[in-house]
């Protein structure tokens, strides 16, 4: 059986500047594979030529086989690959439970059930739980914009599982929020891991947060994998 | 009363305030209020454009003008109504479609300036191919629809009718934006980088917030068409569009209520303050430039905040996590 995400030869150049410089590695399903590095290492941009959101210079993306090379962000999505952002991307001006619901809509039924069907495409339930499981309860009807940082960082995240996705690549999942939060994150993390066999991959600065999460480790220094 | 029931109320109000007033008003002002109700309908098509897909378009008045010709080049042929309706809008949704096509090919700004040179073009086909369009002179005797054999060509009538087809896509409207759709539509506005991430094809639904709002354009001018029961190309220059964009910002962009506010003070008010003369145009515009600078929400968006302040109870905040 082929990895289920396999990065070859990734490079993405901005002008003279390599900022992700042939990057090549595999993870198989149920890892968490950590990639640290210091700022400007090229940990985001990694990311986002993964995901299709930047078009990559040279290299290839497979996912379970399957070229996603130049596919579009939306596209990749469907297919099971599912991020989040160094800072928290949100509706702001949604409810958290809108924000999570909008996470998961364009992965239920066709364009047209979703004009007919019913307002929450069927994931109330899902959304629910979900802010049960990130701690939200109680903010289901609150503007993202209004959370604090902490609870914008456990949204993103939380949006990133509504759609039930193959792999998850988490960018910086722990930046800026405090230790009692991160320690919660990693346990949600371990728990999904183990209950749904999910898969991650972990952009992080410093190894800590990643140190006891991670299965391997990858070391991002100027765009080159190092170690 | 909490903020929906407000709404509802609110709403209510109006509805039956629109059905009652009719019969206070000369012929002159039962036109003006027809006029009235047809522009919101442009309005709102515009405002699904702007305010759910946050695309700024300067040709909803080429639509509506499309709409417009439509109609009279086909009833004054013998066509019945509802093929003016099904052309004009299938016409304007495919060109609203094709523009923004080639808009998103590029980049986002690119729209305003396609659709500028869009409605500049269609303006000069009115104007100039007089074998279609009768040129300056225009196109006369455009006939009133009827209803199950019931004329409605009588202005009564008439203003009741486009009163239906402003409740008809007004509702349309309401049921789009509080199906998934409309979220979607929330979120593209919001934050697009993220809307992709998500799964949301945001090329395809910013091109169907387009379409739709150009389809409703051309819904807009069938209906102006048969109020005037005459169509010249005068009307349908940049001005219109420009002005149905005021409109929308005045009113409050994305807001549901917000055109028919944005419609009234522009439409409506001026005859209120003929009085006034040019000098409404300059409150007009003042008062746009206040509202962009302090309540960009428009002023649906100060109605809003203050039904807010008056019904909200005192809240208990909940305890956040740091």
């Amino acid at each position: 059986m082929s990895a289920l995400l396999s990065v070859h030869n990734l490079t993405k150049r901005f002008g003279s500047t390599r900022a992700v410089d042939g990057v090549s590695f595999e993870i198989e399903r149920g890892e968490i594979l950590a990639v640290v590095g210091p700022t400007g290492s090229g940990k985001s941009t990694l990311f986002d030529c993964i995901f299709g959101q930047t078009a990559p210079s040279a290299g290839e993306v497979r996912l379970d086989g399957r070229a996603i090379t130049g596919l579009r962000a939306c596209e990749a999505s469907r297919l099971g690959l599912a991020r989040t952002f160094q800072g928290a991307q949100l509706f702001a001006d949604l409810s958290v439970r809108e924000n999570l619901i909008a996470a998961g809509q364009e992965h239920r039924g066709s364009l047209w059930s979703r004009l007919v069907g019913a307002p929450d495409a069927g994931l109330a339930d899902t959304a629910a739980e979900m802010t049960t499981f990130f701690r939200l309860d109680g903010f289901a009807e609150r503007r993202a914009g209004r959370l604090s940082h902490s609870q914008q960082k456990l949204l993103d995240i939380a949006m990133a599982f509504m759609a039930r996705p193959r792999l998850v690549l988490l960018d910086e999942p722990a930046r800026g929020v405090d230790e009692e939060v991160s320690a919660h994150l990693r346990e949600r993390l371990r728990a999904i891991n183990a209950q749904a066999g999910a898969t991650f991959v972990i952009i992080e600065r410093e190894p800590d947060f990643v140190a006891s999460l991670a299965t391997r480790m990858l070391v991002l220094v100027e765009g080159r994998v190092v170690a | 009363m909490n903020p929906a029931a407000l709404r509802y109320a609110t709403a209510g109000i109006g509805a039956l305030v629109l059905i009652a007033v009719p019969f206070g008003l000369t012929a002159d002002g039962l036109h003006v209020l027809t006029l009235w109700a047809l522009t919101t309908i442009a309005a709102i098509g515009l405002n699904l454009t702007l305010g759910q897909a946050g695309q700024v378009s300067l040709g909803q008045g080429a639509f509506v003008g499309i709409g417009a010709y439509l109609t009279a080049l086909v009833t004054t042929r013998g066509w019945p109504f509802p093929a003016a309706y099904v052309l004009a809008f299938a016409a304007c949704c495919a060109l609203g479609w094709g523009l923004g096509y080639c808009a998103l090919r590029v980049r986002r700004p690119y729209l305003p300036f396609l659709t500028l040179a869009f409605g500049a073009f269609v303006f000069l086909i009115f104007r100039n191919e007089e074998w279609l369009t009768g040129g300056m002179y225009g196109i006369n005797r455009v006939p009133r629809p009827s209803l199950l054999g019931l004329s409605l060509a009588g202005p009564f009538a008439f203003y009741y009718f486009c009163l239906f087809n402003l409740v008809v896509v007004a509702a349309a409207v309401w049921w789009l934006r509080r199906s998934p759709w409309g979220r979607a539509f929330a979120a593209l506005r919001a934050n697009p980088r993220r809307a992709e991430a998500v799964g949301l094809d945001t090329r395809l639904y910013t091109l169907m917030a387009i379409a739709l709002g150009a389809g409703l354009g051309g819904v807009a001018g069938v209906l102006y068409a048969a109020l005037l029961q005459y169509v010249d190309p005068t009307p349908f220059s940049l001005t219109m569009s420009v002005s149905l964009l005021l409109m929308v910002v005045m009113g409050g962009s994305g807001r549901l209520l917000g055109p028919f506010l944005g419609a009234a003070v522009a439409v409506v008010l001026p005859e209120g303050l003929r009085f006034a003369q040019n000098y409404y145009l300059f409150g007009y515009a003042l008062a746009v430039i206040l509202l962009m600078a302090f309540w960009p929400t428009g002023l649906i968006g100060i109605a809003e905040r203050l039904a807010t302040a008056l019904t909200k109870p005192r809240a208990v905040p909940a305890k956040a996590p740091r």
